[in-house]
């Protein structure tokens, strides 16, 4: 990019004052993400279930700021409001029917994963599997997935901060090395307080990051709408604006609510995302850090409150139709993604957008510490201890988990750095469709076995293709691209859905019709080292306290006193 | 909401643990839990009414024409926000009151207190 675009874009010059605030709130966070190591103190770090668990110890208030600011990333606060005020309510506002359905969902099934996770010393769904159906294919199977879908997501924030930085006027200039200093330093900087503290870190980061959030949403919301006429004219300019037709496609530029050719859209696009959503390595690994099964409980009914600032976040989205806000990047061009920083910068004083701006990029460090944890304990547990090497010790487990997530974080920098930010965006679509495909063979393996391990391999492995081939279909009809969207026909319905639902749907026909045979055909569905006590099992139950006793601590392999799989005793 | 299938006991099976302990009988109702003889049985009630609580805001979210209008409107807002705003309270009260169900339906023990005065228990049952 050349110096005169710099010089001609004039609003994104350096934000003096803005900065100074974000850099000094960056500066606390950083300070409290090496200090966290105390936080809750165990005598070592040296496990997954100490660095990558938190010790399983956080109760409710603590597990409703992580899971908070776990769930609602730096990115869903910039693209949510982003797909509001480019093209509507269709591809912003099922945020908010998502993340409501979510709860009564997780608050199903999440209990016995915690149950049975805390019994047998689980710290992925990959281990549950393994443990349920000794399948090492299976269990491959839900780690990998889990690795790749989570690698994009941890991209994804940063580009959450990149459009912080943009806006504050940072990250411009020729030279390669200024323009991505910034990005470098707070990715380093996390990285290196996420190594020494483990989850600990982001567990004290969200405070930080939830609070800020919080007061910025709020601010916002009580003092915008007046500043631009009220909500009538916020919804009025909405209106207009998405009945306006798009040059590029001849249609209109986006829905103002669901119409009849979108309602199953929106209703896919929402139950697809909730019930993926805690199938994500970085959920489970802060919902089994929590300290008991009612902790997940309890929080499904308090963590809506986060759903309700994400709706008011969305709408800001409208609020910045009304005000005018022309989101142009550094590069001249618009984008819709720098539509919110761009909203604070526009209509607050510097001081105020600088704490707005902090809001996001802190919120980007607490789930990019969370993904990298997960997706190194993921690796760690099913890849290097199941196929590399299987008697390594807890503490070579922590350490492999350490180095990963730092690997896991350098990759998705240079993935953001490297490659057109549209990759990160596409693969964390793909990334979407393929978490969903796991759900069958870990949630509903918590109920029973009678579905079989090899016909859930192949419901996955079938609707894997599936998804990713209909995802690739999808033409962006303004660039031509591939990728265009997560919105395909349904065969049999030819209504516009979800590609993920019409993928899970295809995947528990093939999981259901191949168990039926395998079953009648008497293949060995593997050995079970679970029995039913483990999924109803809390922590303060006398028989796990006195199993707790025995075995010393989470880390004998899969809680089996024999480490051989499949032969629990009743205990 | 309980474990359908019964872990089987598998070849090999080293009962390491159960030692001397014969497998309790199953509970007469069939309400066997775990294989542990001495868990009060769920309030199978109790659950599916938890269970129907649930699945309230999910069928509502779900049913999308029922709420695809603007009117009425309600502080500016129109009908399709304020309703799904509306929900998140709502869903809300519902997953809470589905908690104290569940509390209810499966009554929690306190660590060091006996779980069924009067069960025989086996020698590792013992403190």
């Amino acid at each position: 990019m050349s110096a005169q675009v710099v010089a001609m874009a004039a609003d994104t010059s350096i934000n003096g004052v803005a900065l100074t605030v974000l850099i000094a709130l960056f500066a606390l966070v950083t300070v409290a993400g090496f200090m966290a190591s105390r936080f809750k103190r165990a005598d070592s770090l040296e496990s997954l279930d100490e660095w990558g668990l938190g010790g399983r110890k956080f109760g409710t208030w603590i597990t409703w700021f992580l899971l908070g600011g776990d769930l609602y990333t730096a990115y869903t606060f910039v693209a949510v409001p982003a797909a509001m005020f480019a093209t509507g309510a269709v591809a912003g506002f099922f945020a908010v029917p998502y993340t409501i359905v979510l709860y009564p969902i997780i608050f199903i099934f999440m209990a016995r994963l915690w149950s049975v996770s805390h019994r047998h010393g689980y710290v992925t769904t990959a281990d549950f599997v393994r443990g349920r159906y000794n399948s090492r294919a299976l269990s491959l199977a839900i780690a990998i997935t889990g690795f790749v879908a989570t690698m994009p997501y941890i991209a994804l924030q940063l580009v959450g901060i990149q459009a912080v930085l943009e806006v504050a006027g940072l990250g411009g200039g020729d030279n390669i090395i200024a323009k991505d200093a910034p990005l470098f330093i707070a990715f380093a900087l996390l990285a290196a307080y996420t190594y020494s503290s483990g989850l600990r870190a982001p567990a004290v980061i969200a405070f930080v990051k939830d609070i800020l959030i919080y007061l910025v949403i709020i601010v916002a919301v009580i003092y915008l709408p007046g500043q631009v006429g009220g909500w009538s004219e916020i919804f009025g300019a909405a209106q207009d604006k998405m009945a306006t037709t798009n040059e590029a496609t001849g249609k209109p530029t986006g829905q103002f609510i669901s119409v009849d050719g979108t309602h199953w859209a929106y209703a896919t696009l929402a139950l697809g995302s909730a019930l993926a959503l805690f199938m994500y390595p970085h959920s489970v690994t802060a919902s089994l850090s929590s300290n008991s099964r009612n902790t997940i409980r309890r929080n499904a009914s308090i963590l809506p409150a986060y759903s309700f600032v994400l709706g008011l976040l969305a709408l800001l989205g409208w609020v910045a139709i009304a005000a005018g806000t022309q989101p142009i990047g550094l590069d001249g061009e618009p984008n819709a993604q720098l539509v919110i920083p761009q909203l604070f910068e526009d209509m607050f004083p510097a001081w105020f957008a600088g704490v707005a701006f902090a809001a996001i990029a802190i919120g980007a460090l607490v789930p990019a510490a969370i993904m990298s944890i997960a997706a190194a304990n993921t690796f760690s547990r099913n890849i290097y201890k199941e196929w590399i090497k299987p008697h390594a010790t807890p503490a070579e487990e922590a350490k492999v988990s350490k180095l990963m997530s730092l690997i896991v974080k350098a990759f998705a920098l240079v993935f953001v750095l490297t490659l057109d930010k549209q990759n990160a965006i596409n693969f964390q679509l793909l990334g979407g469709i393929w978490i969903l495909q796991t759900f069958p063979a870990v949630v509903f393996s918590l109920y029973t076995r009678w579905f079989h391990r090899y016909a859930l391999l192949a419901g996955w492995a079938v609707a894997m293709v599936y998804g990713t081939v209909e995802a690739y279909n999808v033409i962006n009809p303004a660039t031509g691209k591939h990728f265009g969207g997560s919105l395909a026909l349904i065969p049999g319905l030819e209504e516009m859905g979800y590609i993920a639902m019409t993928a899970f749907v295809l995947n528990l026909v093939i999981a259901v019709v191949l168990s039926a045979i395998l079953n009648a055909t008497k293949v060995s569905n593997g050995e079970d080292e679970t029995i039913p006590f483990d999924y109803i099992a809390d922590a303060d139950d006398p028989r796990v306290q006195k199993d707790l006793a025995e075995h010393h601590s989470h880390t004998d392999p899969y809680g089996d006193p024999d480490d051989i799989p499949g032969n629990a005793p009743a205990r | 909401m309980t474990g359908v299938v019964v872990a089987p006991v598998t070849r090999g099976s080293l009962p390491r643990m159960t030692l001397g302990q014969n497998p309790p009988p199953p509970r007469p109702d069939g309400n066997n839990q775990g294989n542990n003889p001495d868990l009060p049985p769920t309030d199978r009630g109790k659950m599916v009414a938890a269970g129907v609580l649930l699945v309230i805001p999910i069928v509502a979210l779900m049913w999308v024409p029922s709420y695809a209008r603007t009117e009425p409107e309600l502080l500016g807002f129109p009908f399709f926000f304020w309703y799904q705003f509306l929900w998140v309270f709502l869903c809300s009260g519902l997953t809470y009151a589905a908690y104290r169900l569940t509390l209810a339906a499966r009554p929690r023990r306190t660590p060091g207190t006996s779980i069924a005065p009067g069960t025989p228990r086996g020698p590792e049952g013992d403190r």
